[in-house]
């Protein structure tokens, strides 16, 4: 299978609010994401948006309903869809979450919490061999945020997660906020946590924002808190070349304030190399 | 417990406050899993507001929410796509208000615009394209045609003046208004497709009404002219259907010729 050489760049998820900008102004971005679930259709509008984006700049496809974590298998159906996708959109690469969304009759439409056990990562592994023999192209799997463990819990996340990457050869998709609100939710050491993976397998970087609490809550719905760009500042100096883009999915601000954030992010990451080079 | 088995109780708790949580889990384990079950009500029931505006509106929004809980757990999802959740409402909502026509109605007229905003691509059949295609066509032909219909194409039986009441219940409507319109006698057709990029709908008379939802349903031609001489005598339907099949190759809605 072909690795995914790295790409260093910031980028913008596409969002339906910012559709106008994307297709009027030249954003200045190095690569947009897109929801693949949003344009897995069979016609119209949509797809003339993604054509539109796409042409005029690189694209990423991220997925939410793969459910790589799903003990009854990838769904045949959805995966011809990706595929069909994947060939219209021809993305530098394809994410998921490490996750679960269906049972063997229902789909609950979120990203729900593994069993961090033996059984759970032959699952997994399973699974993101079959998408990638589909897709003919490894994949980025994203860490997820939760807000619960299992008692039957046989690995740490990280290690779980460096296990996959291990096994079918995928690479990941590292969401500093999700690190971030899992750290609180379940007492672990986020500056660890980001030791244990295998950080060259880093292609993608997300940073978004969460609701504070007792636990947090990964709502995507706010600026990118203090804590996480500390972690970015941390991270950025142990990852190669990687697309670092602003996630941002609910109440979501004119295309400028999340511009302006990127930039937040470019400075820290640039910084950090020049300072790696002097 | 094996995976599968922690996922189906998992999902089935979700859904229901009466699935028991297992026993092994603590009251850490037991507050997150409240999020989880929390977020997955809220996503569903945000995802029928998104989708029928225009019927929230109508009925008022704690009927609506009740409505759209009631037609969640009575049909959770299924498929891959979250957009799906909303499938069949109308018809939780033709049982919750049997005597409320048109909340149905409106939520048909959502659901089937939401569908042909990405429906596949198709380019219909013109009225020169129509002409070449029968040009050799005897009179069995004519009477064997069967026609198909262009993606996102739909069609039902309504009661009220849809064309009125839409813009009634858009932004900064008036749902007094619409509720107080009269009711059509006899019901018509109201009939959805995408018109270039954009989802249309326009309303039919009741013999056009006949006439689509028959060649809809597979009818020949012929069949349906006989349909249309019963209905409105050898005339009126002579002239009907060749006016309708005129103003369907006009409109776009026809995608092809079959028989």
């Amino acid at each position: 299978m072909n690795a995914i050489e790295p790409f260093g760049g910031y980028g913008l998820g596409l969002r339906q609010p910012h559709y106008r900008d994307f297709l009027d102004i030249d954003v200045p971005v190095d690569f947009v994401e897109v929801i693949s679930e949003n344009f897995m259709v069979d016609g119209g509008r949509p797809l003339d948006v993604l054509d539109a984006v796409r042409a005029r700049h690189p694209v990423v496809m991220h997925g939410v309903s793969l459910s790589p974590g799903s003990a009854h298998g990838i769904d045949d159906h959805y995966l011809d869809h990706l595929a069909a996708l994947v060939q219209r959109v021809e993305p530098l690469w394809v994410s998921d979450h490490l996750c679960w969304t269906r049972s063997s009759a229902h789909n609950s439409h979120d990203l729900l919490p593994l069993p961090m056990t033996e059984e759970a990562l032959d699952v997994v592994c399973a699974n993101i061999q079959k998408t990638q023999d589909r897709l003919r192209r490894p994949i980025l799997l994203e860490n997820p945020s939760s807000y619960m463990t299992f008692p039957q819990d046989e690995y740490a996340e990280h290690d779980f997660l460096a296990e996959v990457v291990r096994r079918t050869g995928c690479y990941l998709l590292l969401d500093l906020n999700n690190v971030f609100v899992s750290a609180h939710n379940h007492g672990f050491d986020a500056s660890r946590y980001l030791s244990a993976l295998p950080l060259d397998r880093v292609r993608q970087v997300h940073l978004a924002g969460h609701m504070p609490g007792e636990i947090l809550i990964d709502t995507h719905d706010r600026d990118v808190c203090e804590g996480v760009w500390a972690l970015l500042a941390a991270a950025a100096p142990r990852l190669g070349p990687v697309a670092i883009m602003i996630e941002r999915d609910d109440a979501i601000p004119p295309l400028a304030d999340l511009l302006t954030e990127l930039g937040r992010a470019r400075t820290i990451v640039e910084g950090s190399k020049r300072a790696r080079a002097a | 417990m094996t995976l599968a088995a922690l996922q189906n109780a998992f999902l089935d708790a979700l859904r229901s406050d009466e699935s028991a949580l297992p026993a092994s889990w603590s009251a850490r384990e037991e507050r997150g899993f409240a999020i989880y079950r929390n977020a997955y009500r809220t996503r569903l029931v945000e995802v029928l507001e998104g989708a029928y505006p225009r019927t929230r509106l109508l009925v008022g929004e704690d009927a609506f929410t009740a409505a759209a809980i009631h037609h969640l757990v009575a049909n959770p999802p299924s498929g891959w796509t979250i957009d799906d959740a909303g499938r069949g409402f109308e018809t939780t909502l033709e049982t919750l208000c049997p005597s409320d026509a048109d909340v149905a109605e409106c939520a048909w007229l959502e659901w089937s615009m939401q569908q042909a905003l990405v429906c596949a691509e198709c380019t219909p059949l013109d009225a020169s394209g129509f002409a070449a295609a029968t040009q050799d066509f005897a009179d069995e032909n004519w009477h064997a045609m069967r026609l198909s219909f262009v993606p996102g194409f739909a069609l039902r039986s309504v009661t009220r003046e849809w064309s009125a009441l839409w813009p009634m219940l858009g932004e900064d409507g008036d749902v007094e208004a619409a509720r107080s319109a009269p009711t059509l006698e006899p019901a018509m057709g109201a009939l959805v497709w995408r018109d270039g990029r954009t989802p249309a709908f326009v309303m039919v008379d009741p013999l056009e009404y006949a006439a689509l939802s028959r060649m809809i349903g597979g009818s020949t031609y012929g069949a349906m002219c006989e349909a249309l001489v019963e209905m409105a005598g050898e005339d009126a339907a002579i002239a009907g259907a060749g006016r309708f099949l005129a103003r369907w190759l006009g409109e776009g809605w026809i995608a092809g010729i079959d028989g």
